[in-house]
């Protein structure tokens, strides 16, 4: 919802401009906005802030209390999520863990997935 | 003859200084096969976030700051925690030291029995719960966090002496402020402390006194006081100016 950091210049963009201008324009991408927090259970708390371009992730946030080791992997993971087809991001995401010999404490692949869909879900 | 590893007891400072010596501590451990346990407190009042956690979704910046209480991003994931009246501690040691486990969970268990130990001392019966709390009689009395970087371990956490959990709420955002009462309530019955064990409270100094053998006793070594070198104080300065004081690294996520 309103979430939005300091740095934000999304509010410009993203507000009512793009999407609303063709009465048919199909080709137009529609941008949305979601976010969702999902507690692994036994385990840390997942939050994610993303902002959709029709099924293409183009920006992405993972916050929580979990651990991740080495810690700027999420940083990476983020950037390799940005401009990445939703309906991927289950392989891409466990793959680039595995590939990256990531260790997370707290969290898994699939729980990022999850918490990944449920922003992606609820975005409006 | 019992291994000897460092024992620094730096007393308060502020939360940018803490964290920056940690890292100062991590940095320069480079090669050394001998450890650090570092016991320190927290002036002014501090609020020490996650690694991963947004500034802003965990803690009310503006009434911190109108507070007095620091507010600041730890190397270490985990969670935000409200230093108020603790006693906190780090270690760092070299990760192929061969006391430290290459598991992450194992090695917790390890470090926090210094803790566990610790406490017995003071007559408090506490267990390790995974993933990074120790708990006594079911409740949260202590929270580790560690990170592994440069070919080193680092582990900090918090000893409570006393908890007051309506005033850290004051300052902690909840995911939902229409169950913020209840979310309270659920935490004060989660959260205890040494105080609230043993039905009185005891000095910070008897406290660390208990802390330091406790380590000595789980992690089997001699703990000697030593003062920070002029290398680690100059250093976490500079990580101080440049990274822990400022906007840049705590407000990055």
């Amino acid at each position: 919802m309103e979430q939005t950091p300091g740095t934000s210049k999304d509010n410009s963009t993203g507000s009512s401009g793009d999407n609303s201008t063709g009465s048919s324009g199909d080709n137009s991408p529609r941008i949305s906005k979601g976010s969702s927090i999902y507690k692994i259970p036994e385990g840390k708390m997942i939050k994610v802030s993303l902002t959709m371009k029709d099924n293409t992730i183009e920006e992405i946030r993972i916050t929580g209390d979990f651990f991740a080791h080495p810690e700027d992997s999420i940083e990476k993971m983020e950037n390799m999520l940005m401009g990445t087809q939703f309906s991927n991001i289950a392989n891409d995401i466990n793959h680039f863990i595995e590939d990256n010999g990531i260790q997370l404490v707290g969290i898994n692949g699939d729980g990022i997935v999850h918490a990944i869909g449920s922003a992606v879900k609820n975005s409006i | 003859m019992a291994e000897k590893w460092r024992l620094l007891l730096t007393g308060d400072m502020d939360a940018a200084s803490n964290m920056a010596l940690d890292e100062a501590v991590l940095r320069l451990n480079k090669g050394k096969d001998i450890g650090t346990v570092r016991f320190y407190s927290w002036k002014p009042k501090a609020i020490s976030i996650g690694y991963f956690q947004g500034i802003r979704e965990e803690t009310d910046i503006e009434k911190c700051s109108a507070s007095g209480v620091d507010v600041v991003r730890r190397i270490t994931g985990g969670g935000a925690v409200y230093h108020d009246d603790e006693l906190t501690y780090s270690i760092i040691v070299d990760e192929k030291h061969p006391k430290i486990s290459d598991n992450i969970l194992d090695s917790y268990d390890f470090l926090c029995n210094g803790i566990v130990l610790g406490l017995k001392r003071l007559g408090i019966s506490s267990e390790f719960k995974p993933i990074n709390d120790i708990i006594s009689g079911g409740k949260k009395i202590s929270g580790n966090a560690q990170t592994r970087r440069l070919g080193n371990v680092l582990q900090h956490g918090t000893i409570l002496r006393t908890v007051d959990v309506r005033t850290m709420f004051d300052l902690l955002l909840v995911p939902d402020e229409k169950i913020r009462d209840k979310m309270i309530s659920a935490v004060e019955e989660r959260v205890t402390s040494i105080a609230q064990e043993l039905s009185q409270e005891i000095e910070h100094d008897m406290i660390q006194k208990a802390m330091i053998e406790g380590f000595s006793e789980a992690l089997g070594v001699e703990l000697v006081l030593q003062k920070i070198t002029s290398e680690e104080k100059e250093l976490m300065e500079k990580i101080r100016r440049e990274k822990y004081g400022t906007d840049t690294w705590n407000f990055k996520r």
